[in-house]
This record gives structure tokens, C-alpha cells and sequence, in this order.
């Protein structure tokens, strides 16, 4: 009798703990939603917030993490102004932006504290686990301010936060597998920022090696300056993933939940398409039914259409590696000269 | 390797010429030279309205001093008064030159000579695209070269050219049992058309035909000598082409005989793009002879992925479009000749009313605005845009109208090449000319032996 209600217990136990997880998520998804329908303004780093503190099941520290995005984008904001940077052209402002951010975040800046004078520590890609794939906190921009580590997902995204912070213009792009920073100015026009190797790879380094189809970038699917919007969606899908990682799929709802919504504000975002695609496959394998099957078969047809082609994931690996001087855009490496 | 193909190519055709000599080989028929009418001085130079203030200076006076003193001075007050009075025309000329051009542009170069010829040729082209006519590429770029040499070309003529190379075609894919109605094959076929030595005979009298390969242009890829080399009656009159007019020679070709075919241009390039039955794309590259990949084009032309999602490059146009962009081609004639005024800009509309992203009308319309600017800035003496704004704010517009059109093109992820590797493309011609120059002439060496 007792051990059946110690069994009891422990199963009613489970249940509120994964109870309690849903409402974190659940309580994210509301605060993204109501975000990305204009209910209250766009906030990507709000968002970001939102996504890790419902990993973490709301144990995050919020004034932390805004904290440290405070205290990084007032060291960029000196690097601004202290004349380490040179550009002319007349929108300087922006410029200096991208290019200050940038050094920040790549190369080691001296900062006076009271008396003394110290370097920050530049950021480091996390070789080990650089797809979430042993712990999907490694994709945590609040992972990246801990250990100073981080990768294709948490280096872009803080770029970004503090580049909204500067209050200049910034937007994510996709490839596959991958997230950079697309930015504009009037002396280069639009060149890429690649913070995981500190480059500037060229559009045409992007495409050849990166397993870009032309029609996925006609489609808009890769290599497109993303809008505000289209990167808050991005988290979504970040959450879903999140919920994938620490509850498993469950009905599958949720995901698809998250996925579908990105998709109404970014229609030919592919990741959630991929994602809701596997949940799809993944609910047909536990209980085959007709009209989910037919849903699979276009929603793949669609992903194909869009010009997405599976890269084999030792090419991934061999990429980013692959990036050397000859192939990137050799004329932001002037401004970002240390003087 | 396709180098070495074009020098065997090359050497051959010297030998095939010099051993057929008296076989008397047939090549398609090809067109008279045509020399153009271009006006000695195009009137778009506003400064000319300007004449030097002429001084008068005489000279033949010998007489005594007080003559002369009294001479002078009478000169010296005529002088004066002449040069206050052209000061005073000067101004009112002044004046009224930045009231035209801020009314009305640039004045109309109409009453030139063989201007006409450009507005009828504009007026058949869009009548194609209003779908009032069918659309016909080869009738477009006839009426467009044909403009430039002030009506001098015969249609018939430029027709049994074109006929005649199509029938060619038409009997090696005969001669080879080539299914005739298959496009990919067409298209194959004229692939090697346009780019391998052909042989077969003529069906009634037996005699052999021949047909050579068409050369690229080394001297004059850029049309810097002669404005007319990157005309396809050019290629069809000398055998070399370039980027422009080999792919506009080929649709013209295709359309004749029916195969699907379509334009399109990468940075300061243009190519065909062909469909194969699982419609799979490929580009065909006639200046260096090759199919080349998508990604090719890219590393090699500078392209920005703004500039394919806004199907600036690398996007097969549709023949209104395609048709639509030759009006470029007529727009580039008219100011080469005459100059800028509102024909310009109104063929840059028609452009973008049926190609919304074209940069190449774009160019023209930010140019035109551009030399409007500084004819005011200069007109107004204001040498920095702040000082036109203060002192004519109507002028200043012109200014903002300019960057706002640069910035579009900006926008559209349109980029001017950067200059290494424009240069990097110059290089590489003058050592593919110099190669060609180096090649051992066929006939010195017969005679050695």
C-alpha cells in the first residue's frame, strides 16, 4: 500500500514538474505572441530573454542579462568615440556601430576600470558542442555571457541585442545551418559578418561553400537581411526547440503551435518548416494517418520548392573552417584596423 | 583546356580556309558596312551656350600718337561697353537656361537629324510590348542598330541572314538525324552553331557549306573603338562578338527557329539561360564557349543575394522583358549620338513599366539627373549641394531626386565591380589577345617547308 502511494507520489510528482515546465513555455509563447502581433512593441532581446528563462523554468536572472548587455554596448559605445576606428563616409554613425560591435566582440578592447586598465576577453566558439546537441543551453546567449563561449546562434544574437541597444540598424541572415549578420553602409554597401571565425565571408563564399541552392535565395530562404519581426519569430522557434530538448515532443502540439506562428510571420522560414516536419514525421510513426501524411508530402514538396537541399553534416563541420583570407571582403578590414 | 579548344579552332579555320581555298566554301551570307551619320558636335553641352567674350584688338592703326591714345581710348569705352552688354546677356541667358532645365529638363535634341528614326524604332518596340504587335527580339534589335545607322540596313537582308543560318542549322540536325523538334536539341544545336566549325552540303547543288565559330571581340569587347561592336549585325557582318551581342544573336536564332531560349545578365555581362525537359537550368556562355554553373557566375561577378532576390542577375527573363531591356540598347544609341532629353527618361519608364528592377534604367535615369545636377551647379555657380539649397531650393531637388535614385539602385544590392577584380578581367584579356596575337601564322609555315 505504501510503496503504491510513494508510486503515486512520484508519477503525480513528475506530472506537476512537467506541468509546471509547460507554463513556462507557455507563458513564453504568450509574451512572443503578443509581441509579434503588435501588441507591444518589438523587443528581440526580450524575446531571447524569454526563450532561455523558460528553459531554465524562470531561474534566469533578468536584471543579469540585461545588466551585461548594458555594461558590453557602453564599452562598444566608448570604442565609438575613442578613435581606434577610422571611416569617413558620411554615415558614420552606423558604421563606427558595426564596426565597434564587432571588435568588441572578437578581439580583445582595453577598458579603464577605476585606476586600472584591462582587456575584455574576446568571445570563443564552442568547438564541443556548437549545436546544442549535448546540452541546448550551449545556444544561450546567457551560456555565451557565463563562459565566454558560444556559437553561430548566441554570437550573432548578441551582436544584434547590442547593436539595438546602440539603437542602429542590424539584421540576422540565414544559411543553413547557420545565423550571421547582414549589415549596410555607404562604404561598402551590404557585406556579412561572420562573428564565429571574426570574417567578413563574401555573398558568393556564402553560396558556393555553403550548400546554397540560387532558388532558396530567390525564395528569400537564405542570405536575406531579416526584419525585426522576422527575428523575433526566429525565437519561437528557438522556444520550440527549447521545449523539444526538455520535455520531448509530447503531442506535438506545442511545437507545431510555435512553428505554425513563425511561419505566419516569416513564410518561408525554413527551420520551422523543417521542425514542424520532423514533429509531423515523428507523430505519423506513432499513429499513421492519411491526411498527416499528405500534409508531410507537401509541406516537404514546399521545402524543396524553396530550394532547400539537405547538407551532409561533415560538410557543415568542414565549412566554417574553410574561410580564409582570399575569400572575404577585404575592404571592412580596413576600418577595423586597431590604430 | 577550352582555350586550347578555341586555338585548334583557330588554327584550323586559318587551314580549313587556306586548303578550300579553291572549293570556294560558302559562308552565310553577311551584311554590307554600314558607316553612321553622327552629328560632328552632340548638342547636350549647355557650356556651349556660352561663347568666350571676344576682345577687340586692333592692330592696323600706324598713324601719329595722339590718333592712337584717342583710338585707344575710343576702344577702350567701346570695349567696356560691349563686354558689359554680353555680361548683361550672359545673365539673362543665365537665367533663363536654369528655368528651362528646372522646367522641363534637358531641351529636346528633336530637330537632330536621324532623331526620328529613334522615335519610330521606340514607337514599333513598344507597341510589341503593348501587345498591340507580337513580340519579335530579332525585329527589335534590327530596329534599334538599324536607328544608329540612320535607317541603312535592309530588313530583307538582315531576314535571309538569319534565315539562311537557321537552315543551316536546320541541315546538320538533318544531316545527323537529330530530332528536329526537341528544344533541348535545337538549343544544343545552336550551341555548337555559334561556337564549333560546322560542315555539311548544300542540298540541291552539293557544294560544301562551312561555318566558323564565333569570335570573341579582344579589341573591342567594350564598344571603346567603335560604338557599333557590341551590335549583333556587327557579329553577323565580322564574325566577333561580346557579351551583348553574341546572346542577343543567339535568341535571335532561337526565336527564328523556335527553340526556348532566355536572356539574362550578371554584372556588366549578359548570357542565355536554357531549360532542359526536367527543367533544370543552364547557362550558356558563348564568349568563352561553355555551359557554366550558376555559383560560377557568382564567385566570379561580384553578385550580392539582394541582387538575385531582386532578380537584378542570373534570372531567366520572359520576352516581353527581354525586349523591354533592348530599349536600353536604344537608349545608350540615342545618347551616343544626340545626347540626354526627355526620350531617355521616358524609355527608362517603359523599361521599368515591364522589367520594375532595372538597373540598366535605372543607370540612365540616375545619370540623367546626375549631369542635370551639375549643369545647375554650375549654371548657378554653387560648388557643395548645401549651397544650392540655400540658394535655389527647386534646383536642390535634382540633387536629392539623384541620390534617391542611386540609393534604389543601392537598394536592389546593385554594386559597381570592385576595380582589382575589374581589373583582374581586364588582365586576363590582354593575355588572351596576346595569345591570340602570338599564333603562328599557317602560311609562313607552308612556306618554310
Amino acid at each position: 500500500m505504501l510503496q503504491r502511494i510513494i508510486l503515486v507520489l512520484i508519477i503525480s510528482l513528475l506530472v506537476t514538474n512537467i506541468n509546471a515546465q509547460q507554463t513556462y513555455y507557455k507563458e513564453a509563447f504568450t509574451g512572443i505572441n503578443t509581441m509579434l502581433f503588435d501588441n507591444s512593441p518589438l523587443d528581440f532581446q526580450k524575446a531571447v530573454f524569454l526563450t532561455e528563462n523558460a528553459y531554465y523554468e524562470g531561474e534566469l536572472d533578468e536584471k543579469k542579462f540585461k545588466d551585461n548587455i548594458q555594461l558590453y554596448t557602453s564599452i562598444c559605445k566608448s570604442l565609438m568615440t575613442n578613435g581606434s576606428l577610422e571611416y569617413t563616409e558620411r554615415d558614420k554613425e552606423v558604421a563606427m556601430a558595426q564596426c565597434a560591435v564587432f571588435l568588441f566582440m572578437t578581439d580583445t578592447v582595453r577598458i579603464s576600470v577605476g585606476t586600472d586598465i584591462v582587456g575584455s576577453i574576446p568571445f570563443s566558439y564552442n568547438y564541443e558542442d556548437y549545436a546544442g546537441q549535448k546540452e541546448w543551453s550551449n545556444m544561450f546567449v546567457s551560456t555565451l555571457f557565463d563562459t565566454n563561449k558560444g556559437n553561430c546562434h548566441s554570437l550573432p544574437y548578441l551582436y544584434k541585442m547590442i547593436m539595438d541597444k546602440l539603437g542602429q540598424e542590424c539584421h540576422l541572415a540565414l544559411a543553413p545551418n547557420h545565423i550571421y549578420i547582414k549589415a549596410q553602409n555607404k562604404k561598402v554597401g551590404w557585406y556579412n559578418i561572420e562573428l564565429t571565425c571574426s570574417d567578413f565571408p563574401t555573398d558568393a563564399w556564402l553560396m558556393a561553400s555553403g550548400y546554397i541552392h540560387i532558388d532558396a535565395i530567390r525564395n528569400k530562404v537564405y542570405m536575406k537581411a531579416l526584419t525585426d519581426k522576422e527575428a523575433v519569430a526566429m525565437t519561437l522557434l528557438d522556444l520550440a526547440q527549447g521545449y523539444q530538448a526538455k520535455c520531448g515532443i509530447g503531442d506535438g502540439s506545442f511545437i507545431i503551435k510555435c512553428c505554425d506562428t513563425a511561419l505566419e510571420h516569416f513564410p518561408n522560414y525554413i527551420n520551422a518548416m523543417l521542425l514542424k516536419g520532423e514533429i509531423l514525421t515523428a507523430l505519423y510513426k506513432q499513429t499513421p494517418d492519411n491526411s498527416r501524411m499528405e500534409e508531410m508530402n507537401t509541406l516537404y514538396a514546399t521545402i524543396h520548392q524553396l530550394g532547400y537541399r539537405k547538407m551532409p553534416s561533415k560538410m557543415y563541420q568542414n565549412w566554417l573552417g574553410s574561410l580564409s583570407a582570399d575569400k572575404s571582403d577585404q575592404r571592412m578590414r580596413s576600418v577595423v584596423i586597431k590604430r | 583546356m577550352v582555350k586550347k579548344r578555341i586555338s585548334i579552332a583557330y588554327i584550323l579555320s586559318f587551314f580549313v580556309l587556306h586548303l578550300l581555298a579553291q572549293s570556294s566554301p560558302v559562308v552565310i551570307p553577311s551584311l554590307p558596312v554600314i558607316k553612321p551619320n553622327i552629328p560632328t558636335t552632340p548638342n547636350n553641352n549647355i557650356y556651349n551656350l556660352y561663347p568666350n567674350s571676344q576682345t577687340i584688338t586692333p592692330q592696323n592703326y600706324q598713324q601719329d600718337a595722339a590718333t592712337i591714345t584717342n583710338v585707344q581710348q575710343r576702344n577702350a569705352a567701346i570695349q567696356r561697353e560691349v563686354s558689359e552688354h554680353q555680361q548683361m546677356l550672359g545673365e539673362i541667358q543665365r537665367q533663363t537656361d536654369i528655368q528651362m532645365l528646372l522646367k522641363g529638363g534637358f531641351p529636346s535634341l528633336a530637330h537632330n537629324e536621324g532623331t526620328a528614326n529613334y522615335y519610330n524604332a521606340f514607337d514599333e518596340i513598344n507597341s510589341m510590348l503593348k501587345g498591340d504587335t507580337p513580340l519579335n527580339i530579332g525585329r527589335a534589335i534590327f530596329l534599334i542598330e538599324n536607328a544608329y545607322y540612320d535607317n541603312a540596313i535592309d530588313y530583307n537582308e538582315y531576314r535571309s541572314s538569319i534565315k539562311s543560318s537557321v537552315d543551316f542549322c536546320n541541315q546538320i540536325m538533318e544531316d545527323e538525324k537529330l530530332d528536329k523538334n526537341d528544344n533541348l536539341t535545337k538549343n544544343m544545336m545552336l550551341f555548337r552553331y555559334m561556337s564549333d566549325t560546322l560542315e555539311t552540303r548544300d542540298k540541291t547543288t552539293k557544294k560544301k557549306l562551312f561555318h566558323y565559330p564565333v569570335k570573341y571581340n579582344l579589341d573591342d569587347y567594350d564598344s571603346h573603338i567603335s560604338f557599333d561592336s557590341h551590335f549583333v549585325t556587327t557579329l553577323m557582318r565580322t564574325g566577333k562578338g561580346q557579351c551583348e551581342s553574341m546572346p542577343l544573336y543567339y535568341l535571335t536564332l532561337a526565336e527564328e527557329m523556335g527553340a526556348e531560349a532566355y536572356w539574362s545578365f550578371s554584372p556588366r555581362h549578359s548570357f542565355v539561360k536554357i531549360q532542359d525537359d526536367k527543367n533544370n537550368w543552364y547557362n550558356v556562355e558563348l564568349t568563352c564557349q561553355g555551359i557554366l554553373s550558376d555559383t560560377h557566375y557568382m564567385n566570379n561577378g561580384f553578385i550580392k543575394a539582394e541582387a538575385i532576390q531582386n532578380g537584378l542577375y542570373l534570372e531567366p527573363m520572359e520576352k516581353k522583358k527581354a525586349i523591354a531591356e533592348l530599349l536600353t540598347h536604344l537608349m545608350r544609341g540615342y545618347y551616343q549620338k544626340y545626347g540626354y532629353d526627355d526620350f531617355i527618361l521616358k524609355c527608362a519608364d517603359i523599361v521599368m513599366q515591364y522589367s520594375p528592377n532595372s538597373v540598366r534604367a535605372l543607370m540612365f535615369k540616375a545619370d540623367y539627373e546626375t549631369q542635370l545636377t551639375l549643369t545647375l551647379a554650375h549654371l548657378l555657380q554653387a560648388p557643395k549641394p548645401d549651397i544650392m539649397k540655400e540658394m535655389l531650393p527647386e534646383a536642390y531637388t535634382h540633387f536629392e531626386q539623384m541620390q534617391a535614385l542611386y540609393k534604389q539602385m543601392d537598394d536592389l544590392g546593385y554594386e559597381e565591380l570592385p576595380n582589382d577584380l575589374y581589373a583582374r578581367w581586364l588582365d586576363h584579356i590582354a593575355k588572351e589577345k596576346a595569345k591570340a596575337d602570338k599564333l603562328p601564322s599557317i602560311f609562313l609555315k607552308i612556306r618554310k617547308e
